[in-house]
């Protein structure tokens, strides 16, 4: 134990060797809950992923190695669970070859043209990726999309995982996936269009 | 591509160029298309700065404010301790 003072509440729990589930809970408990809200848009299922998570952390907590902080090493835990959590849902529903309605037949006409002009906007990426507001109309956005175009959309978008991994891991063709991506974008991009870049708040 | 004017297609290949890498055939048809299309134009922008945005919150775990409810941070301590115990 050193006597030096601790910088911050991180490196307290390290020095006093006092790794417990319970102190996490306290520090980080609404840092793993918003990243687990935005990636599900559901309260229950958010609070289950960061229940998970640390009683996942506190089982390992041997193999915290200290080379990054706490923080990181939970979210990296949390993302690992959400990711397993939405593969599931897809796999076992068979919910990505499930057949929808397609949302983005009202935007075209018989001959694929687009039946209103498409306005243009524009923002700057890096300040709308750190705007509370924006971020908000986002998640909102993405909430109202149909589960399965939810799921694969965070997947490929919020979680990042390249198309095989997808493809494979969730029983998905690739033109079923190329399909489910273009539907989700187009009804994002109209969705934000009307909450947000149209109703003049581009940042 | 079989319809060059349509901007459902063109909207479609737009999309897949983020998933999977364009033919070269797919590739100038979208082009030709987006040269003569301006709402085509403004859609693959818009499309492209949602993909960045996404990219960039991805990267810095970015997320808006809310709190963790206090009954559920209850439940999960309780959950915690009965781990514990075990």
């Amino acid at each position: 134990m050193s006597s030096k003072k601790p910088e911050n509440h991180e490196k307290a729990g390290e020095q006093t060797g006092n790794r417990n589930a319970e102190e996490w809970l306290t520090l980080y408990g609404d840092y793993l809950y918003r990243y687990a809200l935005f990636r599900l848009s559901n309260e229950e299922i958010a609070r289950d992923m960061v229940q998970e998570t640390l009683i996942a952390a506190w089982k390992a907590r041997k193999n915290f190695r200290g080379d990054s902080s706490i923080r990181t090493w939970l979210v990296g835990i949390l993302k690992h669970k959400i990711t397993d959590y939405i593969r599931k849902q897809i796999r076992d529903r068979n919910l990505a070859n499930r057949l929808e309605t397609d949302p983005t037949s009202d935007f075209f006409d018989a001959h694929g043209q687009w039946r209103q002009p498409v306005h243009g906007w524009a923002g700057d990426p890096e300040r709308l990726s750190s705007n509370q507001e924006f971020l908000r109309a986002l998640n909102a956005c993405i909430a109202k999309l149909t589960e399965q175009h939810r799921h694969v959309f965070t997947l490929r978008e919020l979680n990042g995982e390249d198309t095989d991994t997808i493809c494979k891991a969730c029983d998905i063709t690739p033109t079923n996936l190329h399909v489910i991506m273009h539907r989700a974008r187009l009804v994002l991009r109209k969705c934000l269009e009307k909450t947000w870049f149209g109703d003049n708040k581009a940042i | 591509m079989s319809n060059n004017k349509s901007c459902r297609l063109a909207s479609q290949l737009a999309s897949n160029a983020f998933e999977r890498r364009l033919s070269f055939t797919e590739w100038f048809r979208l082009r030709l298309h987006l040269m003569m299309c301006q709402s085509c134009r403004n859609c693959e922008e818009e499309i492209h700065l949602l993909h960045d945005v996404l990219a960039l919150i991805r990267k810095s775990n970015g997320t808006f404010e809310v709190d963790l409810p206090q009954k559920d941070r209850e439940l999960i301590r309780d959950a915690l301790r009965d781990v514990a115990k075990e």
